[in-house]
């Protein structure tokens, strides 16, 4: 082949191969945009179906056969009750286990055995959660079908999640804080409690508040927990039967009268509300706390 | 003038013992999972034992069923291990159940290969986007708006993928061959939830791939794909296929988009129009109802439990494996 048939059949190629390259990143940037896409499609469907909803029985009706009357009153009550009993059980073990492998466990086999099991539990699908809460909380020490035993098991659901994002947020205090603390005499729990913990705290809040989102919205393991009755009354104890919102709104979506899909479009504006409003906190929370070291 | 010191001792040593006895408890709450598994499917598997056992089958309604209903498995709780495991009808909530796991297991790859097809390739080519392409302001916007994705309740795309994508798959593209209950759009909505989870983790990676490689290939006259493809892809492939093995493991273990769009019918079938149950909706289904302690439905429960924790904790080990063994690393 002579040197200017060469030349002729490089540039066909490379007329061919920069084709190809433009093909294939609008390709990228449409595979971007289909899921903002989807996104989108999916909240103005969601809108336009529970509309008609949005009205004060919304938040004070408790379900009933009719659904103009039916409402989410006892599923709020219970998710703000449930969510409440989780945080104070599974934070406060979450920030001291993040704490105790950060500051205090000498790096070693128990810490690389306790790494990996955390992020094991974070990968055990929530359903299997359900289980564990049914055979140990439910059956095993009797709790029975009652708001603790719904609240104790998304505790251990979330747990996971509080102890990974508190390890992260422990991990970018830096060391010459704990240095400088050290110096002047102060214990290893002096350390952590007057300068580790108050500099990392917006970062823990963070991912507190995304550990609680996501509890807010899971519905599998709380159906094991039996919150699917019909629940026309609020909880007064730990004790008694509860429904959540994700409850409530799946069992709404399963009855076959359509209005009630409508009704459940509502309660999940709802619960994207409750959800918006945790996130927007966290969010704020992380601009306020950019510290720059 | 020591006690001070030795009371601020003393408290150290509580304290450390408290801390560390919360880290100790993640250990627990996995041998719980394990514990309460395994118990009760071993609990499953006895069945046919304590059905052969005339003082409980006395005593216990649901064990006379299965002894009058399942003469064959009586005394031979190897034979329903065996159903188990290799027949394919599953209806331990009829009267004389049958009880082989297959159709489940099927149901469930069924939609989550429906959902890996969609959530690797778009996952892909968003990460390829963000990571290659985009401008800084462009990714520093549309990376949280794609992270909003993952953040949405699961009920809330199976509300989506029954009543919008479902009818809108029926009228526009298959017809009445689409059931109103079915595998695809079940597995469509999945995959859309699951990539900004396969966009993240492989944007990553891919931002770790030096730049200089980059530089040298485009010095040699390669255009923005042939950088991405036979480059960046390549330095990142560890990484890559371990976010794969994450999503394949989330779409395994996901439940309520499954039990709301893709059926609670056991069926047999690859057809992803008809419709199908997975594990996780199976156990939705039975903890719907009413599930007496230690019945023959409920043990069901934690042996198909079982079954779906070995499956998610093998695929997550995997993932963990293949990101050390295959890791390019970079100096």
């Amino acid at each position: 082949m002579s040197t200017a048939a060469a030349a002729a059949e490089w540039r066909r190629r490379l007329g061919r191969r920069q084709a190809a390259a433009r093909v294939f990143v609008a390709a990228c940037q449409a595979a971007t945009l289909l899921g903002l896409l989807f996104l989108g499609v999916l909240l103005v469907d969601v809108v336009r179906d529970g509309a008609p909803y949005l009205r004060p029985a919304l938040v004070t009706g408790f379900p009933s056969r009719f659904p103009h009357q039916a409402g989410y009153a006892s599923a709020l009550v219970g998710t703000v009750s449930v969510a409440a009993i989780m945080s104070l059980v599974a934070f406060p073990l979450g920030v001291a286990a993040a704490v105790y492998l950060e500051e205090y466990a000498r790096p070693g086999r128990l810490v690389r055995w306790l790494e990996v099991n955390i992020a094991n539990l974070a990968a055990v699908p929530s359903v299997l959660y359900g289980l564990l809460g049914l055979g140990v909380f439910v059956e095993g020490l009797r709790m029975g079908k009652s708001v603790l035993a719904g609240a104790l098991t998304l505790a251990l659901l979330v747990l996971p999640l509080t102890i990974l994002a508190s390890r992260e947020a422990i991990r970018a205090v830096p060391l010459s804080m704990r240095e400088a603390a050290y110096a002047l005499g102060a214990t290893r729990w002096q350390v952590v409690r007057h300068h580790v913990l108050p500099y990392a705290a917006p970062g823990i809040f963070t991912g507190v508040i995304l550990a609680l989102s996501r509890a807010v919205g899971e519905t599998a393991p709380l159906i094991m927990l039996g919150a699917l009755q019909y629940v026309p009354f609020l909880p007064r104890s730990v004790w008694d039967y509860f429904t959540v919102l994700p409850i409530q709104i799946f069992t709404y979506v399963s009855l076959p009268n359509p209005e009630f899909q409508r009704l459940a479009a509502a309660g999940i504006l709802l619960l994207l509300a409750v959800l918006l409003l945790l996130n927007g906190t966290a969010i704020w929370l992380r601009a306020r706390a950019r510290v720059r070291w | 003038m020591s006690r001070p010191v030795e009371r601020r001792r003393a408290r150290e040593r509580w304290l450390t013992g408290l801390l560390a006895a919360s880290a100790l408890l993640s250990l627990a709450v996995t041998a719980a999972i394990v514990g309460v598994l395994a118990y009760e499917s071993a609990r499953f598997f006895r069945l046919p034992l304590e059905a052969a056992d005339p003082a409980l089958v006395a005593r216990r309604a649901d064990l006379q069923r299965f002894a009058e209903t399942r003469p064959d498995l009586v005394g031979r709780p190897w034979r329903l291990v065996r159903e188990f495991f290799t027949e394919t009808t599953w209806s331990p909530l009829y009267s004389a159940g049958r009880f082989g796991v297959l159709p489940l297991v099927v149901g469930t790859l069924l939609t989550s290969a429906i959902a890996v097809a969609v959530a690797v390739p778009l996952g892909l080519l968003a990460a390829v986007s963000l990571s290659e392409f985009a401008r800084e302001a462009v990714r520093a916007r549309v990376k949280p708006a794609l992270e909003v994705l993952a953040g949405i309740p699961t009920i809330v795309y199976g509300y989506f993928a029954l009543t919008f994508v479902t009818p809108l798959l029926q009228e526009r593209v298959f017809g009445p061959a689409m059931a109103g209950q079915n595998a695809l759009a079940a597995g469509l909505v999945m995959g859309v939830m699951l990539l900004p989870l396969v966009a993240s983790l492989s944007e990553d990676v891919m931002r770790a791939v030096p730049l200089e490689l980059r530089q040298a290939a485009y010095a040699l006259g390669a255009t923005r794909m042939e950088v991405a493809v036979r480059v960046v892809l390549p330095g990142a492939l560890s990484g890559i296929a371990a976010a794969c093995l994450l999503a394949l493991s989330r779409a395994v273990g996901e439940t309520m988009i499954v039990a709301l769009a893709a059926g609670q019918t056991p069926n047999w079938t690859v057809n992803p129009l008809e419709p199908v149950e997975t594990l996780t909706a199976f156990i939705v289904q039975v903890s719907l109802g009413d599930t007496p302690y230690g019945s023959v439905e409920y043990r069901t429960l934690f042996a198909v439990g079982m079954l779906l924790f070995v499956a998610t904790l093998v695929m997550n080990a995997l993932s963990v494996r293949v990101v050390q063994r295959f890791r390019e690393r970079y100096l």
